[in-house]
């Protein structure tokens, strides 16, 4: 598919450099980046957050904040120097030779207007008048985005869809003049696994069908490894490395490059890990746990958990895994005691838990803590972190303030943060070293059970590798046991010894995770497992695949 | 360089030896309207604190045979019936008004914020029941309340300052409602919770403090409509008993003689008009600061 290297290109980025005003100074974010997508290409453009990725993307279509400037190099469309046109002149490029599916499908379409309207309006921007034509040529193009019941889908708004399905009706819209170039900003970091693979599936099959190029930002190695043609890593606005793709992954010249291969949680690496003792006694025991929801007016309830049993072993990593909606984070809530079961057992550290009220309750939850996956949200952002770390031994018996200073001091070692952080609010803090904080949180009234949920989801990949990795050395040191609840099968596959798999409120199956991931009995499990993104990257022990 | 937010919302610390720059930078983007308003305010306090400074007449003695002066160099706002200084009579009235506003600003933010995060934190039937209280209080006209309020608690400069702050616990109490039960949400309260935290204390340190910014915004906005309110009392004769030169009384005093001494309302009412404008002016970037 990757077109001959004397094909002219179809987009020349040159020596592009763009900064934004801080305040009265600027700040360049964008340094020197040239790169070139040629007629029908796959590129994508990788990087963690703050890369440079998305405003570059956004210089391309002219979209740039309104303090953002392109400060030097060229952007060109087929040779004609598009970079320093207006907007009005560059309405006549965009949706027309240039469209963009934005990486939000909540927040992109208008909620008032139906799916129809909002299609149909690229049609009436461009020139066409004809009511009938458009209704024809929209209910053509949601049938062409894989929607079903086209008539019904254009009378319908946006809440009325999925995520998946949202995204479809933005994809729809970006396709429907068939422009030569498509650019997705993250396009399917908000959703599920097996939707986002269907998506890229969809975006895949359009461009084979249209020839149009797709330029693809994301912070995901594992998808760009499986759907570009070329590979730009992008790191703080420069571009590390470029290349074919097969080339690049199998010989990364750049350390950077290097770096990110070996971060990315890859499905087929197993991670050695001893088998527990069958001895082991239970930390935690869920039997037959249903909890449903309703609300005083309506009879109608809703069953989020519904019976659910596992078990998990002392010192052990218990994997709850699940898309969106499976009830994950309901069974947690209910295991921390945030949740009470509309029936069957929690059993935690050999405590029945719903017999738990008022203080009892208090003191049990020393022993079972939980981080969240949002760092951002879950540190108080007026207390600075020794007061944060610091807080949980205050509530329960006095201990006294040298004490509790030198506990602190010895936590920030463990998890490995500088002294110096102790003064600073979280605000001062990276995504990584906040969530250490919040770990360190957890950890200071010697919890025997962790539960992460989604602790890792939320950050870039090398710190996510480095967050684990911690967590690894925790366990055998503290000899800890922990839940962790993750969407991330590759993830799961690092980390943990046991695993649930969860649909609908439903276990659809579970047991150790080299026999679930080897030999999964399930069709979910099956096509949860054939969606998750890298297989093309390298292996780095060999195990037999699916 | 200064600080940076990324997308997701690092910032980066930066050095201090740029700070300077960053104030000049700051002082660069002042708007020439908020100085003004801090320049009132600031004028306004003084006259409160050091009134002897800017006048040297006195405030309640006058002087017989200069009954009704036009405002000239030697009275600036002129003189009233009596022949006192009307300019001395509004610096050293300033105390009066600008007390009671802190008072009645005092009683609003403490008894509201107070209600409001009770309202906010306990369940759901005892909240709904503390709101409607809280709407019959906002359905009624706040001079009204405050009228009523003073004719149980009796006339007087305090009294008409708590009466005011009455008025207003109401509107502190649902933003800090509103607040209180955002903040609630937060996973770092259910942290605090989760980490064995008793309810008092996950208040305490957590919900109020991160709820406390949005509404001490509104005290800033509410101290303009207290002056206002207070003056409104003392003009209706509720407030300070004559001779206090309190600014609603020296305009209600001023009203008798308005078409042969016109000065006697209009400087005291333009004074009231320039201190409320300032303090609304104020409050209102706190607020866009916050929110």
């Amino acid at each position: 598919m990757t077109a001959a290297p004397n094909v002219p290109s179809l987009l020349a980025v040159d020596n592009l450099a763009i900064s934004y005003a801080s305040g009265e100074s600027r700040q360049q974010v964008v340094h020197d980046v040239s790169f070139e997508v040629r007629p029908g290409e796959f590129v994508a453009l990788v990087g963690e957050s703050g890369s440079g990725k998305t405003t570059i993307a956004q210089s391309v279509i002219g979209l740039l904040p309104r303090n953002g400037r392109i400060e030097a190099g060229a952007i060109r469309l087929n040779g004609i120097t598009i970079s320093d046109w207006n907007d009005t002149r560059l309405n006549s490029l965009r949706g027309a030779r240039i469209s963009l599916v934005p990486q939000d499908p909540g927040q992109s379409l208008n909620p008032t207007r139906t799916i129809g309207a909002q299609i149909g309006e690229i049609f009436r921007i461009h020139g066409q008048r004809d009511r009938a034509e458009i209704r024809r040529r929209v209910i053509e193009l949601i049938t062409r985005v894989g929607l079903s019941d086209p008539e019904l889908r254009a009378g319908q708004y946006p809440h009325e869809l999925s995520g998946g399905m949202r995204q479809r009706v933005l994809i729809a819209i970006a396709i429907a003049l068939k422009p030569e170039l498509i650019i997705a900003d993250e396009p399917t970091s908000a959703l599920d696994v097996t939707v986002q693979r269907r998506i890229l599936d969809l975006i895949d099959d359009l461009r084979r069908e249209i020839g149009t190029a797709v330029l693809l930002i994301t912070h995901d190695l594992g998808i760009a490894a499986d759907r570009a043609d070329r590979i730009v890593v992008l790191r703080h606005g420069r571009i590390q490395e470029q290349g074919e793709t097969r080339q690049l992954i199998a010989a990364p010249q750049n350390v950077y490059t290097r770096q990110l291969l070996a971060d990315v949680p890859v499905l087929a690496e197993a991670v050695l890990r001893p088998a527990p003792s069958a001895a082991a006694a239970d930390a935690v025991l869920v039997r037959n746990l249903t909890v449903e929801f309703g609300t005083a007016w309506s009879r109608t309830r809703f069953r989020a958990v519904d019976d659910v049993s596992f078990r998990v072993a002392k010192g052990t990593t218990h994997a709850i895994v699940g898309e969106s909606g499976s009830g994950k984070t309901t069974t947690v809530r209910a295991i921390v005691g945030y949740q009470r079961p509309t029936s069957g057992q929690v059993i935690v550290a050999g405590t029945e838990l719903s017999s738990l009220r008022g203080e009892r309750l208090r003191q049990f939850r020393r022993s079972i803590q939980l981080v969240y996956q949002n760092p951002f949200g879950s540190l108080d952002p007026r207390q600075d972190i020794r007061d944060i770390i610091a807080e949980p031994l205050l509530n329960y018996a006095p201990v006294p303030r040298l004490e509790r200073q030198r506990k602190v001091e010895a936590m920030l070692d463990r998890v490995k943060l500088p002294r110096a952080v102790l003064d600073r609010r979280p605000a001062a803090l990276s995504g990584g070293q906040r969530q250490r904080v919040a770990i360190a949180r957890a950890l200071i009234l010697d919890p025997p059970i962790l539960v992460l949920d989604e602790a890792v989801s939320a950050l870039d990949v090398t710190v996510q590798a480095q967050i684990l990795k911690l967590l690894d050395e925790l366990q055998r040191e503290l000899s800890l046991t922990y839940l962790f609840v993750s969407h991330d099968l590759a993830v799961v596959r690092q980390i943990a010894d046991t695993v649930s798999v969860f649909k609908n409120g439903r276990i659809v199956e579970s047991g150790r995770v080299e026999s679930v991931f080897h030999h999964p009995r399930d069709p979910y499990t099956i096509d949860l497992i054939a969606a998750v993104p890298g297989r093309n990257l390298p292996r780095r022990v060999a195990i037999a695949a699916e | 360089m200064s600080i940076v937010q990324s997308p997701e919302g690092f910032a980066t610390a930066d050095q201090p030896s740029v700070s300077s720059e960053r104030w000049r930078a700051r002082l660069r983007r002042l708007r020439p309207g908020l100085v003004l308003a801090w320049a009132t305010v600031a004028i306004a306090v003084a006259w409160a604190t050091l009134p002897w400074l800017f006048t040297s007449y006195s405030p309640v003695d006058g002087v017989p045979r200069q009954r009704r002066l036009p405002p000239g160099a030697l009275h600036w706002f002129g003189t009233d019936e009596l022949g006192r200084d009307l300019y001395a009579r509004v610096v050293h009235g300033a105390v009066h008004t600008l007390s009671g506003a802190l008072i009645s600003v005092a009683v609003g933010l403490a008894v509201g914020t107070l209600i409001g995060l009770i309202a906010g934190s306990v369940e759901r039937r005892l909240d709904d029941a503390i709101m409607r209280v809280i709407d019959v209080m906002l359905a009624v006209p706040a001079l009204l309340l405050s009228l009523s309020v003073i004719i149980i608690l009796g006339f007087g400069t305090v009294n008409a300052a708590i009466a005011v702050g009455v008025a207003s616990i109401a509107s502190f109490a649902r933003l800090a409602r509103s607040e209180v039960v955002r903040v609630r949400r937060m996973d770092y309260v259910e942290a605090g919770f989760g980490s064995g935290g008793r309810f008092f204390a996950v208040l305490w340190r957590h919900v109020l403090p991160n709820s406390l910014t949005a509404v001490l915004a509104l005290a800033a906005l509410q101290f303009g409509h207290a002056v206002l309110a207070i003056s409104t009392l003392g003009f209706l004769g509720y407030g300070a008993p004559p001779p206090t030169p309190e600014w609603g009384l020296l305009i209600s005093e001023g009203r008798n003689y308005i078409s042969t001494a016109w000065w006697l309302t209009v400087f005291p009412g333009l004074v009231v008009v320039a201190v409320v404008l300032a303090a609304n002016r104020i409050g209102q970037s706190l607020v866009r600061r916050t929110l």
